[in-house]
C-alpha cells in the first residue's frame, strides 16, 4: 500500500519533470549583437555614436536599458527621427529603453537609434576598437568590442 | 527587259531611302537624348531662384565670408552643430564621399557648414570638425543670433534648442537637407538627408557642365 503510493508519487513527479523539460526549452530572450561600429570622431568633438544590429532569437521580448564604456563618461540611448519637413530631431529614447522583440531585431543606424557616447575620453580613432557593455532587462550585461570605422563592417 | 531594269533601280532607291531613314532616325534619337534636359536627383526648385546672399564668419580665417565669394563654384550649404553625434557626421561623411568621387573637380565645388549652435561652436571646434572629414569643407559661424535666424529663414532651415537633461547638454533639432547652388548663384535644388553620394556627384557635375 505504502510502496504503491510512493511509486505513484514518483510517477507524477517524473511526468511533471518531463513536462517542464518539454515546455521550458526555448523560453526567455536570446540576444545576439552583429555588425557593431562607431564612427571616428573629430578631435574636439564631445560626442560620438555606436551602431549595431541587436537580434533576439529567443521566445520573449527584451529591453536594452543602458550601456557603459571606458571610452566615454556618459552613455545614452538616443533616437534621431525626421519629421515631414525634413527636420531632424534627436531625443533620448522613449521610456528610456529600446525594445528588442522576440524573434525579431532592431537596427541601430545613422539617422535612427544610436548609442550616444558623450564626453569622449579621447577621440575615436579609425582602426581601433572600444569595449562596450550593454545592459538588458532580462539578458543582463553583454560585453562587445566595437570597431571604429567609417561605416558598418562589410 | 527594260521593265526588269526599272524595277531593279526602284528596289535600289527603296533600299537607299530606307537606309537613310534609319540613319536619320538614329541621329535624331542621339541628338534628342543630348538635348534632353538632365533631371536633378535633388528636389529641384522650379523655377530656380537666386540663392539668398549672406555674410558669416569663416571658422578657418575668422574673416567674413559671403555666398558671392563662391560665384563660379557649385555651393553645397548645410546647417548643423558639433555636439551632433549622429545626423551631422553621417551627412559630412556622405559629402566626404562626394568629394572623393568628384576628384579634381572639387576645385569648383564648395561645401559650407553653418552652425545652428554658435553659442557652443567656437571657430576652433568648427574647424576641427569639418577638417576631420575634408580639409576643403568650410565651417561658418553666424556673428549673431539674428544673422543665424536670417540665413536659416532664407534657406527654409528650421532649428530649435531642446534641453531635457542629456549628458551632452542641450541638443538642436534642425533641418537636415543641403541647398544646391549653381555656379551662377542660382538655388537649384534641395538634397535630402542620406542622398546617394554618387547621385549628388552626378548633379554637381551636371551643374558644372551646364555652367560652361
Amino acid at each position: 500500500m505504502k510502496i504503491g503510493r510512493i511509486i505513484l508519487l514518483f510517477a507524477i513527479w517524473c511526468s511533471l519533470l518531463a513536462l517542464v523539460a518539454a515546455c521550458g526549452g526555448p523560453s526567455g530572450p536570446q540576444i545576439e549583437i552583429e555588425g557593431a561600429w562607431a564612427r571616428p570622431s573629430p578631435k574636439m568633438a564631445g560626442a560620438g555614436a555606436a551602431y549595431m544590429v541587436i537580434k533576439n532569437t529567443g521566445g520573449e521580448d527584451d529591453k536594452l536599458l543602458s550601456g557603459e564604456t571606458p571610452a566615454a563618461e556618459v552613455v545614452e540611448l538616443h533616437e534621431s527621427y525626421m519629421d515631414e519637413n525634413q527636420v531632424m530631431h534627436m531625443r533620448a529614447v522613449e521610456g528610456g529603453y529600446i525594445q528588442i522583440p522576440a524573434g525579431g531585431q532592431v537596427e541601430l543606424k545613422p539617422g535612427g537609434y544610436h548609442i550616444m557616447l558623450i564626453k569622449l575620453v579621447e577621440p575615436l580613432e579609425a582602426g581601433t576598437t572600444i569595449p562596450l557593455t550593454l545592459r538588458f532587462e532580462k539578458s543582463g550585461e553583454i560585453e562587445i568590442e566595437v570597431p571604429v570605422s567609417e561605416g558598418p563592417p562589410q | 527587259m527594260g521593265d526588269r531594269k526599272g524595277r531593279g533601280k526602284l528596289g535600289l532607291i527603296l533600299i537607299g531611302a530606307l537606309a537613310l531613314i534609319v540613319v536619320l532616325a538614329g541621329a535624331a534619337f542621339l541628338v534628342g537624348r543630348a538635348l534632353q534636359p538632365y533631371n536633378l536627383h535633388a528636389v529641384e526648385l522650379d523655377p530656380p531662384r537666386p540663392a539668398p546672399d549672406f555674410t558669416l564668419i569663416s571658422a578657418r580665417t575668422g574673416q567674413p565670408v559671403s555666398l558671392q565669394d563662391f560665384r563660379g563654384k557649385v555651393v553645397l550649404l548645410y546647417f548643423g552643430y558639433t555636439t551632433c553625434p549622429d545626423v551631422c557626421p553621417a551627412t559630412l561623411s556622405d559629402y566626404k564621399q562626394v568629394y572623393e568621387i568628384l576628384g579634381d573637380k572639387t576645385r569648383d565645388v564648395q561645401f559650407l557648414w553653418v552652425t545652428v549652435d554658435p553659442e557652443r561652436d567656437t571657430p576652433a571646434k568648427m574647424e576641427d570638425y569639418v577638417s576631420h572629414f575634408n580639409s576643403e569643407f568650410l565651417g561658418l559661424i553666424p556673428p549673431s543670433a539674428e544673422d543665424l535666424a536670417r540665413v536659416a529663414q532664407a534657406y527654409n532651415i528650421y532649428y530649435e534648442r531642446h534641453d531635457y537633461g542629456s549628458g551632452a547638454g542641450y541638443l538642436m533639432d534642425h533641418t537636415a537637407t543641403v541647398a544646391l547652388i549653381d555656379p551662377a548663384g542660382m538655388w537649384r535644388g534641395i538634397i535630402p538627408f542620406r542622398a546617394d553620394p554618387q547621385e549628388i556627384a552626378d548633379d554637381i557635375e551636371y551643374l558644372l557642365r551646364e555652367g560652361r
